[in-house]
């Protein structure tokens, strides 16, 4: 029996929705754009960020050891003064400051009590605002190390309490909610968390106005000064807005001396390789993620993924007068450009000598690497460095890649829903306290590149696909780069501490779906006082 | 639009359905789509429990349709099979537009990739072939319903409900 014609205009009705809504879906979010008109690159002033210190030096001779900050909602005009739309940015905040940069003392305990003060869910994207916040590059105890599962829900607080016992570093704190950090953090909940010690202070290199944060990061915004969200389908969010600590493309006027900028890429999913357009100003890479590299090493450009921190200096010594150098970023495989996303900021070098040539060193070295002290205590930058891959005791394989049957983002073909289905029992390694081990991150793919973050360590990288690393990540790491069809080889020591620690990508789209697992160091214990999730829970 | 309940479904196949090959091709394509469904319960069962369920349960009831429409087919048994293919058609593009539902992932629109395109496409063709196995009476109604559902979709397209 025949289909009449209505029937087949009914069918055909059935068929075009369930074939093109899906398709019309994912046409219109790639094709959509945020502002039609851009801040233009290079005519902001640069801005520090706030900063807090709680050394002693700066609170009449006590240390400050405990602070309240609160996680809150406010408008920013992130894109520039008035006619410009405010921007309602997600904060850290104490006293009115706006995700300050904190600084510590090696050796000087802090305790920081967050407060979820966000609205009730996310104001865009409709879900409850749960978070965690890690102190990426502190080896804190399992249960205020930012454990994704361990949220703080809106109207909750959670104590945090980080030892500050390795070496000086560039740390930062940003959220780590499961399944919501990419969106937490690009809403604003990042900043950056100085550590400081004798070494650092005794090097000669640039400090305080000298020192200064690069938070870079980029960023959709819509037509009403919204952060606009589009992770194409759960691959990576691709800002065309790079924002220098939260102002787009600035412009900082300097002296003809060194410059200490502690670069941080905030972004979700961008990389940068990162470079100078004016040879006379000279660059030199001093510290990687873990603190003090050896020595100084001088490069013309360096890569930097997503979590990274590179410590430089900027000698602008040799520049002529009022000249302009720009920090710029060229192409890196698997980034997505705009018109102006291969810009970063300016610098405006004064006429005439510096004023002020104090803290304006480039040691030779730092110090030699040298062989890890026995036991599980922490271990200092001249110890990771000192690893080597005949100390371990056992080697294992990590692989990175996305799943072709279901989409989610995996590691060895788990995903972090596994962990949870586990009871959060389920790890990928479980190191000894205070064991060696050589560890291979394996990304076939061609596709992509995954940021890997290893919690509570800091590792050496060894190689990448048999070769040398690079020479600025010659450093204490706690990210490695993973480039499209790389396997790259680190060494760590594991601990101080025992219990259970994350790993994931820091594509944070990656991380939220849900390339993320655990790994445990010592022995499992059902009644673990540093339980990530119970041992100090929000409350 | 009337409520479709057992005392009103109308019995009866079109003529010389039984002994033709449409039976046979229904049961084909339910069969693939039960396979596609449970090739993809594993990987789906590791995000979530439920959400592993929801395709094992879908493969197995399109298993079991695909044996019972060849063995038997009976006009309740394929307007079943019509509303069954309907409510994962339905499901499958709020899937992709609004997200799952519930579940880890809730709210978080699911990409259409070209192996479940074609399992959707398989699933429209079912529908048209079940459609055409039906009797002038029967098939009013599956009609019917095909519309309720077409009608649902493109008024929440147009109402902004699907995303």
């Amino acid at each position: 029996m025949e289909l009449s014609r209505r029937d087949v205009v009914k069918l055909g009705l059935l068929g075009g929705a369930a074939l093109y809504l899906p398709m019309e879906r994912v046409a219109r979010t790639k094709d959509q754009r945020s502002l039609a008109r851009l801040p233009a690159p290079y005519t902001y002033a640069f801005s520090r960020p706030p900063e807090i210190d709680l050394r002693a030096a700066a609170n009449g001779g006590t240390p400050v050891t405990s602070i309240r900050m609160a996680m809150q909602q406010g408008p920013v005009p992130m894109l520039g003064p008035a006619p410009w739309p405010q921007t309602n940015l997600w904060a850290y905040t104490i006293n009115g400051r706006i995700n300050p940069t904190i600084h510590v003392d090696k050796g000087q305990p802090l305790e920081i009590v967050h407060a979820n003060r966000l609205p009730a869910t996310h104001p865009q994207h409709g879900y409850e605002s749960w978070t965690s916040v890690h102190l990426h590059g502190s080896a804190s105890l399992p249960q205020y190390d930012g454990y994704a599962s361990d949220v703080i829900e809106p109207g909750q607080s959670k104590r945090y309490v980080y030892p500050n016992q390795q070496g000086a570093r560039t740390l930062w704190y940003h959220d780590h909610g499961v399944h919501r950090t990419a969106q937490n953090a690009y809403a604003g909940l990042a900043a950056q968390y100085h550590l400081h010690d004798e070494m650092e202070a005794q090097s000669g290199i640039p400090m305080g106005a000298y020192d200064s944060p690069l938070i870079l990061r980029d960023a959709l915004f819509a037509a009403n000064g919204t952060l606009h969200w589009d992770d194409h389908d759960r691959s990576s969010l691709m800002g065309d807005v790079i924002l220098v600590n939260g102002v787009p493309w600035p412009v900082m006027p300097v002296q003809k001396r060194r410059y200490r900028f502690r670069i941080l890429n905030a972004s979700i999913s961008r990389s940068f390789n990162l470079s100078l357009s004016d040879a006379r100003a000279k660059l030199w890479v001093i510290a990687t993620d873990g603190g003090f590299m050896p020595k100084p090493v001088q490069v013309s450009s360096l890569r930097v993924g997503m979590a990274e921190r590179y410590e430089v200096i900027v000698d602008f010594t040799d520049c002529l007068d009022r000249a302009e150098v720009l920090l710029r970023s060229a192409e890196v495989k698997n980034n997505v450009d705009y018109d102006h996303t291969r810009k970063i900021m300016k610098f405006r070098v004064g006429a005439g000598p510096a004023t002020d040539v104090s803290t304006n060193e480039i040691p030779a070295s730092f110090y030699t690497p040298r062989t890890p002290s026995s036991g599980n205590g922490y271990v200092g930058p001249d110890e990771v460095m000192g690893l080597t891959e005949r100390m371990a005791v056992k080697k294992r394989t990590l692989e990175f890649k996305k799943s072709d049957s279901t989409g989610m983002w995996t590691i060895d073909g788990k995903t972090w829903d596994d962990i949870v289905a586990s009871d959060y029992k389920d790890v990928v390694a479980d190191p000894a306290a205070g064991s060696i081990e050589v560890w291979d991150f394996v990304n076939k793919s061609g596709g992509w590149f995954h940021p890997v973050h290893v919690h509570l360590v800091d590792f050496k990288i060894l190689s990448r696909n048999g070769r040398a690393p690079f020479a600025y990540e010659q450093g204490p790491k706690d990210v490695a780069y993973v480039g499209e069809g790389e396997t790259v080889r680190v060494v760590a020591k594991f601990g101080p501490h025992e219990g259970k620690y994350m790993i994931h990508c820091h594509n944070l789209v990656h991380e939220d779906h849900d390339m993320m697992t655990q790994y445990r160091v010592g022995p499992r214990k059902d009644d673990d006082p540093n339980d990530p999730i119970h041992g100090d829970p929000a409350v | 639009m009337g409520a479709i309940g057992l005392h009103t479904v109308p019995r009866g196949l079109a003529d010389g359905v039984r002994a033709g090959w449409l039976p046979a091709f229904a049961a084909a394509l339910s069969a693939s789509a039960a396979i596609a469904h449970l090739g993809v319960a594993e990987p789906h069962y590791r995000a979530w429990w439920a959400h592993g369920l929801f395709f094992v349960v879908c493969g197995a009831l399109q298993a079991l349709f695909a044996v019972l429409v060849l063995w038997r087919p009976r006009a309740w048994l394929v307007l079943a099979g019509i509303a069954g293919t309907l409510a994962i058609l339905g499901m499958y593009v709020y899937s992709r537009t609004n997200g799952a539902p519930i579940g880890p992932h809730e709210g978080v629109p699911e990409p259409p990739g070209v192996y479940d395109m074609v399992t959707a496409a398989g699933e429209l063709v079912l529908v048209v072939v079940l459609v055409q196995m039906l009797a002038e009476a029967a098939r009013r109604w599956a009609m019917r319903l095909v519309l309720l559902v077409a009608g649902a979709l493109w008024v929440g397209k147009a109402t902004g409900f699907l995303v």
